[in-house]
């Protein structure tokens, strides 16, 4: 991994270097990076929170694109055509403004889309996606159930299912030395996914589930699910939830419940929620933990991010995303088309068995070449599946600690089903 | 010697800390317990791991029933509880038990495996659900857990609960719930009897209230800021009067267009709030993570109880004033018909400001403490705007009164049904229970039957 991300911040620093010394020229050289350059450009269009209840994830991902956006113009664009600005559109955790940017996106003539960040929103315009033949990555969808959904080919993403996430959560409840466990999630594609493939996995290791239900996360009142909790009486509670989920923490920890009791996901994990939950002493969830797919623990993309956007705080899913963006570049490069049509076919194979490769610069001149490309992205190996999904994912287990500073504890491999 | 000092922390250390414990170097361990039908350790099980090629460890369950068997590396490995090792006349808890295939993942794994009684073995289709009847075994299992993890867990005497227990506490939940949208309803059911007006932005005059709070208790004591805070709710109730609602209404405008400028009203209040305060859940600063004492069978932290004083307090007040004062009189007045009460001398323009204000100042009031007992966030109000609509339409259109009693029926509804459905459909039931109300009485609970046409 290091020597690749060595590499790749090497090739990613020289090809942006010669990209602007180009530029500074008279761009001659800039268009002249492979065979093409008739075609059209390739459109992207990128669906992200910019309101609404994940609204806290919407930067990163948007600032991710951006990015990703950036250095493969700096190195030449796709097929010698820089990528032109992104075509954005706000999902706003509200299906019908999400469809609504879907159409828009659509209608400007996107081959593919970014996002959306939450599975909800990607179920509300994925069908017309793949009417419209454009391609669709998300960086962040974790829900099962679209591993199996019939996609034609066009949907892919580069965040984990939950399939792989759940049982991590499940041992790392489990190995702390819990045996009895109540689920409360909200009640959407994401939270459904991921407490079912939780209890499937408890349940495996011996643990008894003793409540696994929904709840609306628009509800005014957590109070009664609170109760359906506490009257379950379980030694852990699991809350697959996104930042409603404080309000059914603080008052676990009412009732009694220590924090070392309570785990989550990647919905609620915030480096803020300490001072959430208590302004004056953010120490009181001090051992509240739980797992995510793992993000930037990568150095030279973590920096050219910051570099990229300075004020980002948050950079949960960035690396996925940017490999969104990058693997549908690599794939247009494959397929010497930017028709969606054509470079579906491609976004499998770019990532998988071939020489591995790690920046768009460095994979794209392999691909000139005529070598079979191996991409390993930002945020991992990616090598999708058939399915157009990592079969495979690095999970991290984070944990805030008495200061209710959070870290990684932990980080697992977490498997081939 | 380091070996063994390893695995007597880890053993400690797996159970006491909320951490995985430590990575071990390679590959992990596996670190399981024995139990027995009365949840107590059983020694001498035989535990062999193998994978695909072979036998990788084994170790035999220690006095405390504990075994461990460290692993070369991340992978599938099989771990098999030898039979012939079992103590005399105990089985796997269930068929199958004795074979198990585990995800090793360089870290510590815990493994627990449970003998019961031979007969009280299980097949392995009616125990996989959690829902099967596992009787002492699980038992075994809960309290085995509670035990090495240490911990005083959710205080059974005080969680536990028959369905009377339940019931009651749900009860006393849906009261302070009831109470809360009761307060934020008062004001849209006035407003609407004195101007007709369906004011769609009331919610996020709850939401300014609580924010108003929030954000002003970081300067000073909470008491104060919520004070401030249901002032400028009034302010803001009696500025949109003064120059929104007065002036369309000077105009001849309809109501069916200041219904729709009210929505225009809320959606540009509410994200206004958005990029002001931002889109994250805070909590209040003051009366935090309560430790929670109990009375009877019902639990609750003292803000819960203040809440529901103050709550009353409040209502009990509003009650008096527009039963018995000059203004209030005037209200109930307007409200019963402005034309009349207009001829019959009352300055209809100054009731309906001061009715204005009162609204924006419960509505703050409200969303004050809605934020003590939930949380604060830019779409508080908004995702108790259907509520309070239920709550004035249940109670009776345009009358305080009926405000409360719906208000009142709404919460409580809303969260005694959680002892039978799923928590989710918990305002669907509080609606459902608006129509059947509405289909047997259409003027609401506290409503009076107007002759139509």
């Amino acid at each position: 991994m290091l020597r690749t991300r060595a590499l790749r911040f090497a090739a990613v620093t020289a090809a942006a270097s010669l990209a602007l010394a180009a530029c500074g020229g008279d761009g001659g050289e800039g268009a002249g990076g492979t065979d093409g350059g008739e075609g059209e450009p390739l459109i992207i269009g990128a669906i992200f929170p910019e309101t609404g209840d994940l609204s806290h994830l919407g930067p990163p991902q948007i600032e991710a694109a951006e990015y990703a956006v950036q250095e493969i113009n700096a190195a030449g664009g796709v097929l010698g055509q820089e990528i032109p600005t992104l075509l954005r559109g706000d999902e706003a955790n509200d299906p019908a403004r999400a469809g609504e940017a879907a159409d828009r996106i659509l209608a400007d003539g996107a081959d593919a889309i970014i996002g959306a960040a939450s599975t909800g929103m990607t179920m509300s315009f994925i069908d017309r996606v793949i009417d419209a033949e454009v391609v669709q990555c998300s960086g962040s969808n974790t829900a099962p159930n679209l591993t199996t959904y019939e996609d034609n080919g066009f949907y892919f993403r580069t965040a984990p299912s939950d399939a792989l996430q759940g049982p991590v959560l499940a041992e790392t409840v489990f190995n702390d030395g819990h045996s009895t466990v109540a689920i409360a999630f909200r009640a959407d594609d994401y939270g459904q996914g991921l407490a079912d493939a939780t209890a499937a996995g408890l349940e495996e290791l011996g643990a008894e589930v003793v409540m696994n239900e929904g709840y609306d996360p628009n509800s005014a009142n957590f109070d009664a699910v609170v109760n359906q909790i506490t009257n379950a009486e379980p030694d852990a509670v699991v809350l697959p939830s996104f930042e409603e989920g404080v309000q059914i923490l603080t008052p676990l920890l009412e009732a009694g419940y220590t924090p070392d009791q309570i785990y989550s996901a990647d919905g609620m994990r915030s480096e803020t929620m300490g001072e959430t939950v208590d302004p004056d002493d953010p120490g009181v969830i001090g051992g509240f933990s739980g797992t995510a797919p793992a993000s930037v623990e990568n150095e030279e993309f973590d920096s050219g991010l910051r570099e990229f956007a300075p004020e980002l705080e948050v950079f949960q899913y960035a690396p996925q995303v940017f490999d969104c963006v990058t693997i549908v570049a690599l794939a247009a490069e494959a397929a010497g088309s930017t028709s969606a049509a054509d470079f579906s076919q491609e976004m499998v194979n770019v990532t998988r068995e071939g020489e591995a490769c790690s920046s768009f610069a460095e994979c794209r001149d392999l691909l000139a070449d005529g070598t079979d490309i191996n991409y390993e992205g930002a945020s991992g190996p990616v090598d999708f599946t058939d399915a157009g999904e990592p079969g495979t994912a690095r999970i991290e287990i984070w944990e805030h600690d008495d200061e209710g500073v959070q870290s990684v504890v932990d980080t697992v491999d977490a498997g081939p089903l | 010697m380091r070996k063994r000092l390893v695995t007597v922390l880890l053993a400690v250390a797996a159970a006491l800390l909320a951490a995985p414990a430590a990575l071990a170097d390679g590959g992990g361990a596996f670190q399981g317990t024995v139990e027995g039908p009365g949840e107590e350790p059983v020694e001498g099980v035989e535990v062999v791991v193998s994978d695909g090629s072979g036998e990788v460890g084994r170790d035999t369950s220690d006095s405390a029933g504990e075994w461990r068997v460290e692993l070369p590396e991340p992978g599938r490995y099989t771990i098999s509880f030898q039979t012939e090792s079992f103590p005399e006349g105990l089985v796997p808890r269930e068929a199958g038990d004795e074979e198990a295939q585990r995800q090793a993942r360089g870290n510590e794994q815990r493994v627990v495996f449970f003998l019961v009684e031979e007969g009280q073995q299980q097949t392995g289709e009616d125990a996989a659900p959690s829902a099967s009847p596992t009787g002492g075994a699980d038992e075994g299992e809960d309290e085995a857990a509670d035990g090495t993890a240490g911990e005083v867990l959710g205080d059974p005497e005080q969680t536990g609960g028959t369905f009377g227990q339940r019931a009651v506490q749900l009860l006393v939940l849906g009261v302070l719930y009831g109470l809360i949208i009761a307060i934020t309803a008062i004001g849209l059911s006035l407003i609407f009897g004195t101007t007709r007006l369906i004011n769609f932005a009331h919610g996020d005059m709850v939401t300014l209230g609580a924010i108003l709070a929030l954000v002003l208790s970081a300067f000073m004591p909470f008491w104060a800021a919520a004070l401030l805070a249901v002032a400028g709710g009034a302010l803001f109730g009696g500025a949109t009067e003064t120059f929104l609602w007065r002036p369309l209404r000077r105009r001849g405008v309809a109501l069916i267009q200041m219904f729709i400028i009210s929505i225009g009203l809320s959606l540009f209040v509410r994200y206004l709030i958005n990029v002001l305060f931002g889109p994250n859940r805070e909590r209040m600063r003051a009366y935090q993570l309560q430790e929670s004492f109990q009375i009877g069978p019902v639990s609750l932290t003292p803000r819960d109880v203040w809440l529901i004083g103050l709550s009353v307090l409040v209502l009990v007040a509003v009650g008096l004033m527009l039963q018995f004062t000059r203004i209030g009189k005037a209200m109930r007045a307007v409200s019963d018909n402005r034309d009349l009460a207009r001829s019959s001398g009352i300055d209809v323009d100054r009731v309906t400001l001061v009715v204005w204000m009162l609204g924006g100042a419960l509505a703050a009031l409200g969303g004050i403490f809605y934020g003590l007992s939930q949380s604060v966030h830019w779409q508080v109000g908004f995702h108790l705007l259907l509520l309070m609509f239920a709550a004035v339409i249940l109670g009776g259109l345009g009358t305080a009164y009926g405000a409360m009693v719906g208000g009142l029926v709404v919460g409580i509804v809303a969260q005694v049904s959680t002892l039978w459905f799923p928590a989710e459909l918990q305002n669907a039931w509080a609606l459902g229970i608006m129509i059947i109300v509405l289909l047997v009485r259409p003027q609401g609970i506290l409503g009076r039957a107007e002759r139509v046409g």
